[in-house]
């Protein structure tokens, strides 16, 4: 008859283990890692820019929330920020103070949207490998 | 030679006078759509894209509504894939004017305007007034303005079951610092 309280505590520990873990899961988890991910396209900053430009419900349908890889020259540099050939604004995953301006690199982020406003391509997520 | 040089000195001093347009690319909007005593439903985007024309008052910005970012990633994905439909409908934009706006007023002081003009957000264009806090500083014009939407206006579907979860009237706090090109 010892077994009984056993039998309590473990069922006990296991509901409150499985209830962590779905609350960790709702509150932390289903965050996107483009580091494992492959990228959907690849292609240089121009030509994606010019597709934005040219038609942007097309081209929204085509790259919106892709993992896309852009090659292209570095324009402006922040921290924080890359901006490929004045059109295309990176936002890194991780600050990085090592890129400079007029080095070309392939940038790899999830595409957020086109911003007619300034007719500019957004990205986040970014790195470089 | 003089007179080139006043004639330069007009053409620069016409181009400052001129040269109207305040931006900025890195503003912030926050939302908050929580209930008190309930799960924290709050979003922030701080890459808005903003201008302002001195001259007009012309105030016109846009939001990407993929760049919104949430303590959890769930909360995220449910606020694009079900609420605003971001794939459907990427941005959000605001085309307004700022009623009796005077650049040269500006000071370093806060001074509110009235501001009036069309919000458009999961498609659907609203017509909204509000109040808008103007200061200058160090030649950068910090825009502050909060005002309240309703999802049911904006054609924002929420489910009955979660319904209580949500506030009705969702709090929107802008915060943009404009400078000038």
């Amino acid at each position: 008859m010892k077994k009984k309280p056993l039998i309590i505590v473990i069922s006990l520990l296991v509901v409150i283990l499985v209830g962590l873990i779905g609350y960790n899961y709702v509150m932390f988890g289903g965050a996107r890692d483009l580091s494992t991910e492959d990228a959907n396209f690849t292609v240089s900053s121009k030509s994606i820019s010019g597709e934005f430009a040219a038609n942007i419900d097309a081209s929204n349908k085509k790259y919106l929330e892709k993992a896309v890889a852009i090659k292209g020259t570095i324009t402006a540099v922040t921290a924080s920020e890359l901006t490929l050939d004045n059109t295309i604004i990176c936002t890194l995953n991780n600050p990085n103070t090592s890129f400079k301006k007029d080095q070309t690199v392939t940038v790899k982020g999830r595409i957020v949207g086109y911003d007619d406003l300034m007719g500019e391509l957004k990205l986040d997520q970014c790195f470089c490998n | 030679m003089k007179k080139f040089a006043v004639l330069t000195m007009c053409l620069f001093v016409g181009s400052l006078t001129f040269s109207q347009k305040m931006m900025t690319r890195s503003g912030e909007i926050k939302f908050d759509a929580s209930v008190p005593n309930m799960v924290e439903v709050a979003g922030i985007n701080s890459t808005v894209s903003c201008i302002l024309d001195e001259t007009t008052g012309d105030f016109v910005a846009l939001a990407l509504v993929k760049a919104f970012k949430f303590k959890a990633p769930l909360m995220e994905e449910h606020f694009n894939e079900n609420y605003m439909e971001s794939s459907q409908f990427p941005k959000s934009t605001f085309k307004g004017k700022i009623a009796n706006f005077d650049a040269s007023k500006l000071s370093s002081s806060k001074t509110v305007y009235d501001l009036e003009g069309d919000l458009t957000i999961h498609g659907v264009t609203k017509k909204i007034k509000t109040k808008i806090s103007l200061a200058l500083n160090a030649g950068k014009v910090n825009a502050i303005s909060n005002f309240t939407v309703k999802a049911q206006d904006y054609k924002i579907e929420i489910p009955s079951l979660v319904k209580e979860k949500f506030a009705e009237n969702i709090k929107i706090a802008i915060n943009f610092v404009l400078e000038g090109k």
